[in-house]
């Protein structure tokens, strides 16, 4: 399991070059990934689902996103977009396209499985952004806000 | 106020944003914000995925309305991150106009520095192999992969070919080393998770997750549009990959 989760840190922090993040946020973006990463493993040990334990460590993630930024005075989005990585559903992307192209009968199955999992990350940081916008004011975030 | 100047500036600011790949109610919501300070009664930002229109209308003045078409779209969260502290000053009345529109004229002109993108490729192929469970000589085929991915992907943009077009040909590469290297060299390794941590650079799932982000958001057309443009780069990424593996077989 550390490997993995060494895994997701590496992944993200070289992803994070391929984004364009600015140099002094990448190992933090890094590290949101990674404490994202291992809760999934994590709750997937316990015999969680996969849509929850993608929920719970989106929910971690975004949490993780909206404390830096305000620690570091820069926009939620950086840390967001980049600690969701490895949970982001891009093999399942492959695999709707690659079933499709084989005709092997999987393609709604992968189809399902996909819509849950992009599903559940965007559920998972719009409850905890909606919930900080709640409690707190809009203070030194992302001026750029939803309205 | 010059209205014409804060047009500009707010115009510049959502195309910038846009192109580099910032969410469509955060484009709206910057040049609406920007434009909102000119005090006028009609200050109106429709945005997509494609392009923008921008109204600034008054009984005092003719009214002006911008249109921009965007043709192509990456990821640059510096830039977004920019020109989100820019226009934050400029709204708090930190800076003049005149200001902000030379910080963000700068930001246009300004050079992307070469960054080092086929090692990050690599290294993303690599680390994503580990991720999901991968073993080290897996990771080091992926990375070859990636590698070599990145090389083509990078000639195919230079040489402007459709973005589909490139994706494919970059998926063709990758299965051809992974298939290659696993057939030719002494290595163990499972086929089919190097080459699902080989195409992540490449694959759409922050794509697919924003589409998600933006329907449930209430935002119906670039909701579509990117789940649209999600499934189109998935197909290129495996018919490109399917048809490596039929080439090596």
């Amino acid at each position: 399991m550390l490997l993995h989760v060494m895994g997701a840190f590496f992944s993200v922090v070289a992803f994070s070059f391929l984004l364009h993040v600015p140099r002094k946020y990448i190992v933090w973006a890094g590290f949101t990934g990674a404490v994202g990463w291992w809760l999934y493993l994590f709750l997937l040990k316990l015999d969680f689902s996969m849509a929850m334990a993608t929920f719970l460590s989106g929910c971690l993630i975004s949490l993780c996103g909206q404390l830096f930024a305000r620690i570091l005075k820069t926009p939620v989005t950086i840390f967001v977009i980049t600690g969701i990585l490895p949970l982001v559903p891009g093999a399942g992307m492959f695999r709707i396209a690659r079933s499709v192209i084989r005709s092997d009968g999987m393609t709604s199955y992968n189809i399902t499985q996909t819509l849950i999992v992009a599903g559940m990350i965007a559920l998972s940081i719009m409850v905890v952004d909606s919930i900080f916008r709640l409690f707190l004011k809009n203070k030194g975030d992302y001026h750029v806000d939803r309205r | 106020m010059d209205y014409k100047l804060l047009l500009d500036t707010a115009v510049m600011a959502g195309e910038l944003m846009l192109a580099n790949g910032a969410e469509t109610y955060r484009v709206e919501d910057t040049m609406h914000r920007m434009l909102s300070l000119s005090g006028l009664k009609t200050a109106e930002a429709f945005v997509m995925v494609t392009g923008f229109l921008v109204t600034l209308d008054d009984p005092s003045i003719q009214s002006m309305t911008v249109a921009r078409r965007i043709q192509s779209r990456e990821t640059n969260l510096r830039i977004i991150n920019e020109i989100n502290a820019i226009s934050r000053s400029f709204c708090s009345g930190e800076i003049e106009l005149q200001e902000a529109f030379r910080q963000i004229k700068r930001l246009k002109k300004e050079p992307h520095p070469p960054r080092a993108f086929l090692l990050a490729n690599a290294g993303v192929a690599a680390a994503f192999a580990l991720t999901y469970g991968g073993t080290l000589q897996e990771a080091f085929v992926a990375a070859v992969a990636g590698f070599f991915m990145a090389i083509c992907l990078y000639v195919c943009n230079r040489m402007k070919l459709p973005s589909f077009f490139g994706i494919l040909l970059s998926a063709v590469v990758i299965s051809l080393f992974a298939g290659g290297l696993l057939k030719f060299l002494p290595i163990i390794g499972n086929l089919d998770s190097i080459i699902v941590a080989a195409i992540m650079p490449l694959v759409p799932g922050v794509a697919i997750t924003n589409a998600v982000f933006d329907t449930l958001h209430g935002d119906y057309i670039s909701g579509t549009a990117r789940m649209m443009e999600a499934f189109v780069t998935a197909a290129s990424v495996a018919m490109g990959i399917v048809i490596g593996l039929r080439i090596l077989n």
